[in-house]
């Protein structure tokens, strides 16, 4: 392609100089003559196939903050972006623990009540790796609450903004008694959610998370009251320095745990149902202030 | 890509990755498209171990070049490879990790092979490969195969564990499963796998089921052959590849006689 533009432009250079007695209007063509040659030629780099370091291969995992527990879930339907299934079980780098060693036991043997968990979906490969890296930083440093492991999660995640992981996570954690999550894209933006979901599917997700967990739901009367956490400052009273910046919305849900597994599964079996991405086995697990249980 | 008038329509040169930074030194290539290639590799957990089989086909492009080409190979005395992509490539991943098991077993403890847990087990290669074909998918340069790692994986105490069979794609994409088929026969064989699957298969059932994937992958993959091989890892023997054979066909079927295409019947719909 490179060799032919130089030939145009060589050619034009010739056409010119002979031609440049002639009427602007005729040089005027032959230009835009050239330059539909030159897109036409470009045009063919795009057409040929060319490596894709990337693979969308499905997964939709969802996290939800309680009172006193973090629940997250995740399907374990593996495909390649298109109309294979590759694996109906996998869970290596759709659920893992920030603090665990890289192995798929690390989530059965190595929790404890201080867990701070990651599930994470989009390119599988990236997610691996990304799961690895973090282990690693936060193996190599002393305890860390989970807030400092999102913000270092952010961080990673932002480090290869040139070339991204093409991951896209939720992670979460107890802090002292409740439950905290934040949910992330593929380059670090980060936030404070009470229900997060993310991957494929997420779309069909997250409305019916929102709709499910909302207060008003909650009530018999109908009347919504938005929770808010102590901290919470209206948004009328937010101004620049005035506040520590603390999410106006609410940060946990107010349910009880088995009704929130409940509705997670509701969840996933309705996204299942017109999402090819997601399906086969839905992986619970839930991380509570004073005991472990894995679903 | 800029189109500058000014310049007499010349366009400034457009880098094809624009957002990743791979700038090849003089003299160094890329890969960009796989040449000899080999098909799909097959494999499925029995009770005695993990089965492989793929055919000993290397294209080039639409030409059948090298018809005994050796698409299983063991790594070490515990584990098994089986590679399909670009055949080359899986030479020089072949090369690389015989490399590491010599270097392992003359770096060990012990003289005697079987006293050590020197060698590598089949989920320390498959995690292995991983981070070879990432690496190498980050640098825009990749191995282009789909590799299948079975064997065994290792307990904590050294001992020989649970039989693995687990898979790994030329971005790194690693996973386990009790079947794995790459290529074509993720399409045609897998389903079949899925279907006959039982922990307890014996070995000549699992051979079986096998060859009847290859023999179907030989009828509708054009760029298969009938002329297989299947390799076993057991715990009692290791690694044990088979000669290549030839699988005996059969073309009397209603569809091959009559082909689904032709417009008198319904097309095939």
């Amino acid at each position: 392609v490179t060799q032919g533009r130089e030939m145009a432009s060589t050619h034009h250079h010739d056409k010119t100089s002979q031609q440049s007695k002639q009427h602007s209007t005729f040089s005027f063509r032959m230009k835009a003559n050239i330059l539909l040659l030159l897109l036409f030629f470009a045009s063919f780099s795009s057409v040929l196939s060319k490596f894709d370091p990337y693979q969308i291969n499905g997964g939709l995992v969802t996290a939800i903050a309680g009172p006193t527990y973090v629940i997250f879930a995740t399907d374990t339907r593996l495909t390649d972006g298109g109309y294979e299934i590759k694996s109906r079980s996998y869970t290596s780098s759709r659920l893992w623990n920030a603090l665990g060693e890289s192995t798929d036991d690390a989530l059965l043997t190595d929790v404890t009540s201080q867990g701070t968990f990651v599930a994470s979906a989009g390119c599988a490969a990236d997610c691996e790796a990304l799961k690895r890296i973090v282990q690693t930083e936060l193996s190599a440093r002393s305890f860390l609450s989970v807030s400092n492991a999102a913000t270092l999660l952010g961080q990673v995640l932002y480090s290869k903004r040139s070339f991204p992981f093409y991951s896209f996570c939720v992670l979460g954690g107890l802090k002292g008694k409740r439950g905290a999550v934040y949910v992330y894209d593929a380059i670090g933006s980060f936030e404070q959610v009470a229900v997060g979901c993310a991957g494929t599917g997420r779309e069909m997700m997250q409305p019916v998370l929102d709709r499910f967990f909302s207060s008003s739901s909650c009530r018999r009367d109908g009347t919504a009251e938005y929770r808010r956490d102590g901290k919470a400052v209206l948004a009328e009273h937010q101004q620049v320095g005035s506040v520590t910046l603390q999410p106006p919305v609410q940060t946990y849900v107010d349910c009880e745990v088995e009704e929130a597994v409940g509705m997670v599964v509701k969840a996933y079996q309705a996204v299942c149902e017109r999402e090819i991405g997601v399906g086969d086995e839905v992986s619970v697990c839930v991380v509570k202030s004073s005991s472990e249980g894995r679903g | 890509m800029s189109f500058s008038l000014a310049r007499g329509g010349s366009t400034t040169r457009a880098n094809v990755y624009a957002g990743t930074s791979a700038p090849s030194a003089p003299g160094t290539q890329r890969t960009t498209r796989p040449i000899v290639t080999g098909t799909s590799v097959i494999g499925i957990k029995y009770a005695g171990g993990v089965m492989l089989a793929a055919d000993t086909l290397a294209s080039y492009g639409g030409m059948a070049k090298y018809k005994n080409a050796q698409r299983l190979v063991s790594v070490n005395p515990k584990t098994l490879i089986g590679g399909g992509g670009e055949y080359s490539d899986f030479q020089s991943l072949t090369d690389l990790l015989r490399a590491n098991a010599l270097q392992d077993s003359c770096t060990a403890d012990s003289l005697y092979a079987e006293e050590d847990g020197a060698e590598e087990c089949a989920r320390e290669v498959w995690n292995y490969i991983r981070a070879v074909m990432y690496n190498r998918r980050n640098k825009m340069n990749p191995l282009w195969n789909d590799i299948v790692v079975a064997g065994f994986a290792q307990d904590k105490d050294g001992s020989t564990g649970e039989p693995f069979l687990g898979l790994v794609d030329k971005i790194g994409t690693a996973y386990g499963d009790d079947m794995i088929a790459t290529g074509f026969g993720s399409y045609l064989a897998l389903p079949i796998l899925r279907e006959k699957y039982r922990a307890d298969l014996e070995e000549g059932e699992a051979r079986a089921l096998l060859e009847d994937c290859m023999r179907v992958l030989f009828y509708r993959d054009c760029r298969a052959s009938n002329r297989i091989q299947i390799a076993k890892v057991t715990k009692e023997d290791g690694v044990l590849i088979s000669e290549p054979y030839e699988l005996d066909t059969s073309w009397d079927s209603a569809s091959f006689v009559v082909p689904k295409g032709e417009l008198e019947g319904d097309g095939g719909w």
